[in-house]
């Protein structure tokens, strides 16, 4: 029996369709994957069903009756929920008042009856698993533990019908796996899951359906039982993907980049505890770990932007603190986790953007020479095949993939890059820019640049890399080759989160 | 590089002005007569205009110096401090230097103007780069230490025995930047002219600009960015509030050099504080801060006489238009990055 | 998107500062120009006054100018208008704008407007001026100066009579010329009531904010009187608040200046030397309606009451025991018998 059915849903944004006639239904009591790119609607269907947003046209029914949702309120009385991307949680609040915060029956005559609602919150529970210490702070609480401090707010409120906004995106692959039994668990006491998400395989392992959306349309829908993955990609690309391209078999040179035993000593943050890592001429080295494990620190070392001890060097030349450019200069391509701060300037063109670092060759005693500049850089766009309304439009307005091609085509073009330190490359960015980042990348290694590639994808690690160094609140944790045979999922995961095992 | 025409800040100007002749009208005098009365006053005889580019002329520098630390991410908001010794810096110059020919005088007095503001300027920077102060904290309290540096100055190493107002001896006729009555106000002009399209952009369309001033801009507005494509960024800080506190130092050559031919304590009046009105009100080119400086120059000017000819309405109208033009720019601004934030 | 919350932030304070400033200016607006005379019957002749930085609202010097020429466009049906000077460099287009417009008078109040008047004056040799409290050469300029040594010889001979301590005190506002003209005079008439008597003395500052700084005002009159003074004379403006505050404080008398400020604290202020601007201002206005304005340097003193010092209501009681011997003194002094020392003339 279906409990929510879209029925030719619109939701036009100005002259732009965000949804476009979105008819779908989803039975109860099961777990639905909603797909789709970056911009395909996926976060706006929701929204839509969650009263965040009133669609331009169309019918939304829930539990077979009509809805028209004033706002979030009546959605929430109506019993849904939704675990947004980033957590509404007050830190310095204990678990069990961050959940009874703002759920006004728990509180009787005023007061907090914590003990009370802890009763309440417990007879609740479809799972021993989805306990916790009450009483801790949520700011003493893993990323994965304050996840489900927010599932609990919404079983606290006796939600049927619960909405997970890319609920994987910052966990391990412990974690993850662990979400999963937990919402499986909710899902077999009678309660309905959408899950909001991109990353295929975890669909395939633990989702009962799948409706993949492209462009505000629907690209397909059906259960993920007798489903090919091929297929879903389709639905959400619109077409097959190609394989990406087979990385030549080929020795590794010099050691390019080397990192020996660095430590850095922040009061706050994370820090390197004895990191070593080393990239050689035409491999691609990945650094696995979860968000938040010292990548940042390590890149921030390795471009001279933080203090540390030990020993870095980039094409035998060591880096010492503030010599940013001298190591830029020694040709690092750099693309940086957070685009939008680390590699855009946003509020201007994108012509100033793709030539940005590059200006004193466009200089002539001082002045810029517009006119090259112009032209240059209009020339590695066009090679990175960089789609933009003009050169003058602010690169804030580009798409997330068109972003990070610009970036890339700055990066490569304007000098010799031996080597190329990615962070995250892939997030934010559509499939068919994934794919071509992806197939950039292999063909510079097979060229012989030395790549870095950082990244809690761990997909995209082992589509990448040669070898791969997992990191774990500092220190390297495990290598593992792709030659030898090491490199295998479980493995990995285990080293960035537990640590170092061997 | 986004264009942006001079029809924002016109927007701005008439909203301002708008809400304060409603004021004037709800004070029961005539907005027609208000609006006469500050046109002739500005503009309406060649002394009247002469008096309005006067007073214009500080606010340029204030105004340029302010707009360049923006430019940088930074907000000097020391420009009369900046001013104070720098005008101090003029006077002791002129005094002193009483031996050198015209031609190497007055320029040493106004290169001793901007290094006293470069230096005033430095300071703030050293406090941001070394030691992570905030430039507006550092930048606002140094004009005490100003007021106290150029204090003694005026009153006991410089001070002119036979007045009773606190001030410094003359500057020697030789070091001044115009001897004639009639021409005083124009030297200064002229000179902030040549400045701007020294730092206006020529180019194929009008968008390039010296390499120096594209990294200011771009380690103001994307720091990290910067940073990370390997910009020395502290040195791009300092340079930026050099430059500002340098700029601010020459806004009192007008006065100094050019007319009263003394530092007065006090002489600048409010000068750095209405510069950064200018600034924002000029918006993100020097011929609009330029612009923005003549229209508040003008308005002081103009609004000398509301005592004069209203009955009810006081000088004080300038400032009001000069703060209700201020809160327009604000408030369109604040206006689109809630637009860009949602 | 830090860049861009930081203009934000940089625009909420100019805004806070310019809000603030529309509602000073609002008031200011609003209550402007009162001083125009509703002048029952008009000569048709205008008088411009250009008051200095305190505004015409100083309960003191500014007030003063425009009390006097207040009862002489009553008097003589003229009409005052009057300008404030925000700052030094608004009193030459002032001055120039008056002239401009033909006015037949025009009076510079406060010696700042000194600088402004030389350059004016010879431009409009058809318009008379005078400055108050500053000497301007020229044909067609009065300079109104005052002999504020007799008036201050007059209350530092109270002081000595009244002491009890053999102390008194002194608090000037900035340390200039014309403050140290009130000192030694005063000093010298304590000397002569009482050779005993010791005089301290303290300046406030020597900037301008002298003039404003009650909190330091009373903070030396207090270690004054910790020292023994018993009578603080003060010529400090509005820093001499203080010195009411501290008098009351400790029961010991104050002596006003300028104006009568008796009433500030009755009972314990001895009496205040008057410097009479409106007196000087409505004399020269007078002048000129009859067509007998002269040139030059205009000194008023004890004779025409141009200095004067305060006796009323408020304290009548505490002066009492005093008065006939005063009276003595300034008949003395009018005379010629006494002669007050002059600061200016001692330096020169």
């Amino acid at each position: 029996m279906a409990v929510v059915r879209f029925e030719a849903i619109s939701q036009k944004f100005g002259e732009f369709f965000a949804l476009n006639d979105v008819s779908a239904s989803f039975e109860s009591a099961k777990i639905h994957a909603v797909l789709g790119e970056n911009g395909a609607g996926k976060s706006t269907l929701m929204k839509v069903l969650f009263g965040l947003q009133k669609p331009t046209a169309g019918r939304i029914e829930v539990e077979g009756i009509d809805r028209k949702w004033k706002g979030p309120a009546d959605a929430i009385a109506a019993g849904l929920g939704m675990v947004q991307q980033h957590f509404t949680l007050v830190p310095t609040l204990s678990v069990i008042d961050n959940i009874m915060l703002g759920a006004e029956s728990l509180s009787s005559f005023g007061r907090l009856d914590r003990n009370a609602a802890i009763i309440a919150l417990e007879k609740k529970l479809p799972s021993e698993s989805l306990r916790l210490d009450w009483h801790k702070l949520v700011s003493e609480l893993s990323v994965g533990e304050q996840q489900r401090v927010e599932i609990l707010k919404l079983i606290a409120r006796d939600a049927k019908i619960m909405v997970l906004d890319e609920p994987t995106a910052v966990l391990t692959p412990s974690e993850i796996e662990e979400l999963f039994h937990i919402l499986q668990r909710l899902r077999d006491s009678g309660r309905t899951i959408f899950v909001i998400t991109h990353k295929l395989a975890e669909v395939f392992s633990f989702c009962d359906t799948w409706l993949a959306l492209r462009a505000g349309r629907v690209g397909g829908t059906g259960l993920i039982e007798g489903t090919a993955l091929n297929q879903v990609v389709r639905a959400m690309v619109g077409s097959d993907v190609p394989p990406l391209r087979e990385r030549a078999v080929r020795d590794p040179g010099e050691v390019f980049l080397k990192v020996c035993d660095v430590r850095t000593d922040d009061t706050y943050g994370v820090n390197l505890r004895g990191f070593n890592i080393e990239v050689r001429a035409g491999e691609v080295v990945g650094v696995a770990g979860v968000d938040g494990s010292g990548q940042s620190e390590l890149v921030d070392c390795i471009l001279g932007l933080r203090t540390f001890s030990g020993d870095v060097s980039v094409g035998g030349r060591p880096v010492r603190l503030g010599e940013t450019r001298e190591v830029r200069d020694t040709g690092v391509a750099l693309i940086s986790e957070d685009r939008h701060h680390q590699s855009l300037w946003l509020d201007e063109s994108v012509e100033m953007n793709a030539g940005l670092g590059f200006e004193t060759s466009f200089a002539n005693r001082g002045w810029l020479n517009v006119a090259a500049w112009s032209q240059t850089v209009t020339g590695w766009l066009a090679s990175f095949d960089v789609r933009i309304p003009t050169m003058q439009t602010p690169v804030a307005k580009l798409s997330g993939g068109n972003q990070q091609k610009l970036i890339f085509a700055r990066e490569l073009s304007g000098r010799k890059t031996p080597l190329i330190i990615c962070h995250q490359p892939t997030r934010g960015v559509d499939l068919a820019a994934i794919h071509s980042i992806h197939s950039e990348l292999i063909e510079r290694r097979d060229q012989g640049a030395a790549v870095l590639l950082i990244s809690s994808e761990l997909d995209e690690l082992l589509a990448l890399s040669d070898r791969i160094v997992a990191i774990s609140d500092g220190v390297a944790a495990g290598e593992f080759e792709r030659l030898s045979g090491t490199m295998n999922r479980e493995a990995i995961g285990r080293a960035m989160t537990c640590g170092a095992t061997t | 590089m986004k264009r942006l025409s001079l029809f924002a800040p016109l927007i701005s100007v008439f909203i301002g002005l708008a809400l304060s002749l409603l004021l004037v009208v709800a004070l029961g005098e005539s907005p027609i007569l208000v609006m006469k009365v500050l046109a002739n006053g500005a503009v309406g005889s060649a002394t009247s205009f002469g008096y309005s580019l006067f007073y214009a002329t500080p606010l340029i520098f204030t105004g340029l110096s302010v707009w360049w630390s923006l430019r940088a991410g930074l907000f000097n908001i020391g420009a009369e401090g900046q001013m104070t010794v720098g005008g101090a810096a003029m006077a002791v110059v002129g005094i002193v230097l009483s031996s050198l020919p015209s031609w190497l005088a007055w320029p040493l007095a106004l290169l001793a103007g901007f290094g006293a503001g470069a230096v005033w300027g430095y300071i703030v920077a050293w406090f941001k780069i070394r030691r992570g102060t905030h430039e507006l904290l550092t930048s606002i309290l140094l004009n005490f230490v100003s007021y106290g540096v150029a204090g003694v100055l005026f009153l006991h190493v410089f001070r002119n025995p036979s007045v009773q107002t606190p001030e410094t001896l003359e500057v020697r006729e030789r070091v001044l930047v115009a001897r004639d009555e009639r021409d005083w106000w124009l030297k200064p002009v002229e000179c902030v002219f040549r400045f701007c399209s020294a730092l206006r952009i020529r180019g194929r369309r009008g968008d390039a600009e010296i390499g120096f001033g594209l990294r200011t801009r771009w380690v103001g507005s994307a720091p990290e960015f910067a940073r990370r494509t390997g910009v020395a960024t502290s040195r791009q800080t300092m340079m930026a509030l050099v430059i500002s506190g340098g700029l601010a130092g020459l806004a009192g050559a007008s006065m100094i050099l050019g007319y009263a031919h003394k530092a007065r304590e006090g002489f600048s009046s409010g000068a750095g504080f209405v510069g950064i009105a200018v600034a924002l009100l000029g918006g993100r080119r020097a011929i609009g801060v330029l612009l923005a400086a003549l229209l508040f120059g003008a308005l002081q000017k103009g609004a000398l006489d509301l005592d004069l000819d209203t009955e009810k309405i006081s000088r004080d109208l300038a400032v009001v238009i000069q703060a209700l033009v201020v809160i327009a720019v604000a408030t369109k601004s604040w206006l689109e990055a809630k637009r860009w934030n949602s | 998107m830090a860049a861009l919350n930081f203009r934000i932030l940089a625009q909420g304070i100019v805004v806070g500062a310019t809000a603030i400033s529309i509602f000073s200016g609002c008031t200011k607006a609003s209550d402007s120009n009162g001083g125009e005379s509703p002048a029952a019957k008009t000569s048709g002749l205008t008088i411009g006054l250009v008051l200095d930085k305190g505004g015409k609202d100083d309960r003191s010097f500014n007030t003063a100018a425009v009390v006097g020429s207040s009862q002489a466009a009553k008097e003589f049906g003229l009409t005052i208008k009057d300008v404030e000077s925000p700052d030094d460099t608004a009193f030459e287009p002032a001055l120039r704008t008056f002239a401009e417009r033909g006015l037949p008078l025009v009076i510079a109040i406060g010696f700042g407007q000194a600088d402004a008047l030389k350059k004016v004056a010879p431009q409009f040799p058809n318009t008379k001026f005078a400055i108050v409290d500053a000497v301007v050469e020229g044909p067609n300029v009065a300079s109104l100066m005052f002999e504020e040594q007799e008036g201050s010889f007059l209350v530092g001979y109270l002081a000595g009579l009244a002491t009890k301590t053999n102390a008194v005190g002194f608090v000037g506002g900035m340390e200039v010329a014309l403050i140290r003209r009130f000192l030694m005079a005063y000093e010298a008439g304590a000397k002569a009531a009482n050779p005993k008597v010791k005089v301290l003395n303290n300046f406030v500052g020597i900037t301008a904010s002298a003039w404003a700084n009650p909190t330091r005002g009373k903070e030396l009159a207090l270690s004054q009187i910790n020292q023994g003074a018993d009578v603080i004379f003060h010529a400090a403006g509005a820093s001499g608040m203080g010195v009411f505050d501290a008098a009351e404080e400790k029961k010991v008398y104050a002596i006003g200046v300028d104006s009568n400020q008796n009433a500030i604290k009755p009972g314990r202020v001895l009496t205040s030397m008057l410097k009479r601007v409106d007196t000087a201002v409505y004399a020269v206005i007078a002048e000129v309606v009859k067509g007998e304005f002269k040139p030059g340097l205009r000194s008023f003193g004890l004779k025409d009451k141009g200095i004067d010092y305060a006796v009323d209501s408020n304290n009548e009681a505490v002066i009492a025991p005093y008065k006939s011997k005063l009276e003595e003194v300034r008949a003395q002094i009018i005379s010629g018998k006494i002669v007050a020392p002059d600061y200016y003339k001692s330096k020169k």
